[in-house]
């Protein structure tokens, strides 16, 4: 790929685990923000394109951080794509009605994150090339 | 033309459907039109000649006619002369009836030497005194008027003769409307026989080249006889050269499409071809119809190779076809580069197959055709991948991990494991209380949640398991509670085999994590310390015995595995390169080494243990032949002494050569710590392994800088030790 590659920003409530996906994600060429707070969350979009939600968070659930976030996106004029990571695969099939654009599956398996991650990149690719 | 066919005759089949085609032609075939073009201009032609030679015929005839007026006039002159030199009226109308009675003529009036009435006027009227001789014609009669003279030339009168033309007309008439007839039956016959000719020669013919024609086009070879030289022959080896050359190209192609096949049909990988809009088109190579559903290869490519809708690949190909779609060439290379990369499908079998894919669009003349897929199955790959990370395969891996993660500082899953030992005590802390509501189950899952999640990233399978029992216990609960409230003793006995499961498999890792730390369980209670702060705390309590000071002294020191890592595995490399057979023994690792011992110590002991591989252990074939173990063994360890550590580097080789050296033991005054001293062999210095002379004097060169000495036993024969102690003198 020749585009940029989206910066994307990783909200779990595990420090260990966010520093895996970083891990990844970076050595792979994504900038990678990272917060285990859903609140607060807002500013960190200003940079992200995409934005990963781990689906059991304690306190809120993922959907409420959705809708949150959702609104402070709206605010930046900017398209951002918000998808739910889980390892579940009847709560993924539900990700859209949930109010995600989609979900990343296999939740834990960093390989299978880093190809649908790659997946969801070249996606955002070509819809600014058809936009 | 005679049509020869080679194979499967279209014969009178063809040929009566050419002429059926001809017959639909109708009115535009062109037999028609020549036929009607034949006989419009023979019948224009021969119409136009009939008419001329009528006219002619016509003409000769009435001058005949007038020929003989003239002479029937003159010769009835002189009759009428004497009748009219003597006044006989009585002869001049003898005469005139005579003249009357002729054929033809259809009046008479005579007129004397003068007077302009006639003297006698039969059947006429109305006529006027003639004033010369002359023939006067009209359309239906000729007049002619003679002068009467006597024989001695005094005119006596006139005679006026008229003859009725009308039967030469009719005469006429009649042979024009037979001439006309003939010229009509001429041009028809004319024309039915260019008609026919034209047919023979040239329709004929073509029908059958359109037969021909026809039947090449369905498949069949034809060949037609060219013997004629005229346009038609040439038109005949015109279409024998097009027959034969379709049928090289049809050969040619049948081949090529052959090969491909085969080419497609031997390459393992499952290749699909669609069209711009996503439907599959009938190429495609044979393992495509063992990997995928035949049912489901009749739809489009996105059913076959996304079947879930809902997954970010599918997405991503939906978009891509739309792009390829939109852009065709434009934008082609940047395109195809953003296509899916692999995707998981249900295959015949019923078993998940995961598929590496490659997309690959066609272009033709300047548009996008087609799109052919190259699918990969590389789930046998993957799943061998998986097999061969059985038990013990896995622990190696999960040794590796370790010992990259140790690597790294080891000290993340250090906190992780902490920190799941935290969240599982809480739980059990909060099943002490009487009663359970939704809310404190749920919390009880989220902790055990993020342990499953944090085991899974660090790659902690039976964590991970351990964990994702436990969860589905709360599940199952969760979703059985009746009442708000759960009994907690329940919960508890529910839960408990599970956490003691957590709390084995916590062990288990731990354990797994100091065996894999070169420093050993030291890496439990690592933590992370800046060195200037160390320095300075050094620096503050130099030269204090006090207790503070000692703490600060333990705090540099470093654990003795640092100085050993990495020791075998470049041990092994030395031997192999000696063709001998080593195993290194490092002991206590954990024993904590003084900071400035531990800055030359690393060196020192790599020295001490090359020395060992290239001078102490023996080939196994000696060793074999001297009683001992075919693999020779170094042992490296440490311990607390007064004043300090003890390093010991220890084998069971042959000892230094007792030749050279003599027996017993050796203090560090020995020859062979001398710099110059070298047991080495020729070979030995060659390999690069052995000594220039100055391998052991440089080890205790560093080692009396920092307050020790080395001190050298030699067992000949049963091997070496070097000892690396405090100098209390």
């Amino acid at each position: 790929m020749t585009s940029v590659p989206p910066t994307i920003l990783v909200i779990d409530d595990s420090e260990a685990v966010l520093s895996r996906i970083t891990d990844t994600l970076e050595r792979a060429g994504f900038p990678v923000i990272t917060s285990t707070q859903p609140v607060g969350t807002a500013r960190h979009l200003v940079a992200a394109s995409i934005v990963i939600i781990d689906f059991h968070m304690p306190g809120l659930d993922g959907v409420e951080v959705l809708t949150s976030l959702r609104a402070a996106a709206d605010l930046l004029g900017r398209p951002v794509s918000f998808y739910l990571y889980t390892s579940d695969e009847d709560v993924a099939r539900r990700a859209r009605s949930l109010g995600f654009d989609g979900a990343i599956r296999n939740k834990g398996n960093l390989d299978a994150l880093l190809l649908q991650v790659n997946s969801l990149a070249r996606l955002l690719a070509l819809k600014g090339m058809l936009r | 033309m005679i049509l020869s066919e080679v194979e499967n005759p279209p014969g009178t089949k063809a040929l009566a459907s050419a002429s059926r085609q001809n017959q639909a032609l109708g009115l535009r075939s062109i037999g028609f039109k020549l036929a009607v073009a034949v006989f419009v201009m023979l019948g224009a032609a021969s119409f136009v000649a009939g008419y001329q030679v009528s006219a002619l015929a016509l003409r000769h005839i009435i001058e005949g006619k007038e020929k003989a007026a003239v002479m029937v006039a003159e010769a009835a002159s002189p009759a009428l002369s004497a009748a009219l030199d003597f006044g006989d009226g009585e002869a001049i109308a003898e005469q005139s009836r005579h003249i009357l009675a002729s054929r033809d003529v259809i009046g008479v009036a005579v007129w004397g030497a003068s007077g302009n009435d006639p003297l006698l006027a039969l059947r006429v009227r109305g006529w006027g005194r003639p004033q010369a001789e002359s023939v006067h014609r009209t359309p239906a009669t000729i007049s002619v008027s003679r002068a009467v003279k006597s024989p001695s030339g005094k005119s006596l009168g006139f005679l006026k003769v008229e003859y009725s033309l009308a039967p030469e007309i009719a005469a006429f008439r009649m042979v024009q409307a037979n001439i006309y007839v003939a010229t009509f039956v001429l041009s028809v016959v004319l024309a039915l026989l260019v008609i026919g000719l034209l047919r023979v020669t040239m329709l004929t013919p073509l029908f059958r080249l359109l037969a021909a024609m026809s039947s090449l086009g369905d498949g069949n070879t034809i060949v037609l006889a060219d013997k004629r030289r005229d346009e038609i022959g040439r038109l005949a080896r015109g279409f024998n050269l097009m027959s034969r050359a379709i049928e090289d190209r049809e050969r040619s192609l049948a081949v090529a499409r052959e090969r491909t096949q085969q080419l497609l049909d031997h390459m393992q990988q499952a290749i699909l071809v669609f069209d711009a809009q996503g439907h599959l088109l009938d190429l495609r190579s044979r393992v495509t119809e063992s990997m995928f559903d035949p049912e489901a290869l009749r739809g489009s490519v996105a059913e076959v190779l996304f079947p879930d809708e809902t997954t970010i690949e599918r997405e991503l190909f939906d978009q891509w076809l739309n792009a390829v779609g939109i852009f065709q060439t434009a934008r082609l290379a940047e395109v195809r580069d953003l296509a899916p990369t692999e995707t998981q499908v249900r295959g015949r079998d019923g078993q998940e197959r995961h598929l590496t894919l490659e997309f690959i669009p066609i272009v033709e003349a300047e548009a996008l055709d087609r799109v052919m897929v190259l699918c990969t199955d590389v789930t046998e790959e993957r799943r061998l991948q998986r097999s061969v990370e059985a038990k013990d395969v896995e622990h190696a891996r999960q040794m590796q991990a370790m010992r990259a993660l140790v690597a790294g500082g080891g000290q993340l899953l250090v906190e992780v494991l902490r920190r799941a030992t935290q969240r599982l005590e809480q739980s059990r802390v909060d099943l002490l209380k009487d009663g359970m509501s939704r809310a404190d189950v749920e919390q009880i899952f989220q902790r055990i949640h993020t342990v499953k999640g944090e085991a899974r990233v660090f790659d902690q399978s039976e964590l991970t398991r351990a964990a994702a029992g436990v969860e589905d216990t709360l599940s199952a609960l969760y979703k059985n509670m009746q009442l708000e409230v759960l009994d907690a003793a329940l919960v508890r006995d529910a839960l408990e085999p599970g956490f003691r499961e957590i709390e084995t498999a916590l062990s288990a890792s731990q354990a797994m994590l100091v065996s894999a730390s070169p420093i050993g369980p030291a890496v439990l209670d690592q933590i992370t310390v800046r060195r200037q702060d160390l320095d300075a705390l050094q620096a503050a309590t130099s030269g204090r015995r006090d207790h503070i000071a000692a703490v600060a002294q333990r705090l540099a020191s470093r654990p003795f595995g640092e100085a050993l890592f990495n020791l075998s595995a470049a041990a092994g490399s030395w031997a192999e390169a000696l063709h001998k057979r080593v195993t290194l023994d490092l002991q206590a690792r954990d024993t904590l080494i003084p900071a400035e011992l531990g800055r030359v110590l690393s060196g020192a002991i790599t020295h001490l243990v090359r020395n060992a591989v290239a001078h102490g252990i023996e080939l196994p074939r000696a060793r074999l032949a001297s009683g001992k173990a075919a693999v020779g063994v170094i042992s490296v360890g440490a311990e607390v002494v007064s004043g300090g550590v003890r390093v010991v580097v220890k084998d069971d080789g042959q000892g230094a050569s007792p030749v050279r050296l003599g027996r017993g033991t050796y203090s560090v005054e020995g020859p062979m710590f001398e710099p110059g001293f070298t047991q080495a062999s020729q070979q030995q210095r060659k390999s690069g392994l052995a000594g220039h002379g100055m391998g052991l004097a440089a080890v205790r060169a560093d080692v009396e800088g920092v307050g020790y000495r080395v001190h050298a036993i030699n067992r000949p024969g049963l091997g070496f030790e070097v000892r690396i102690e405090p100098d209390t003198e």
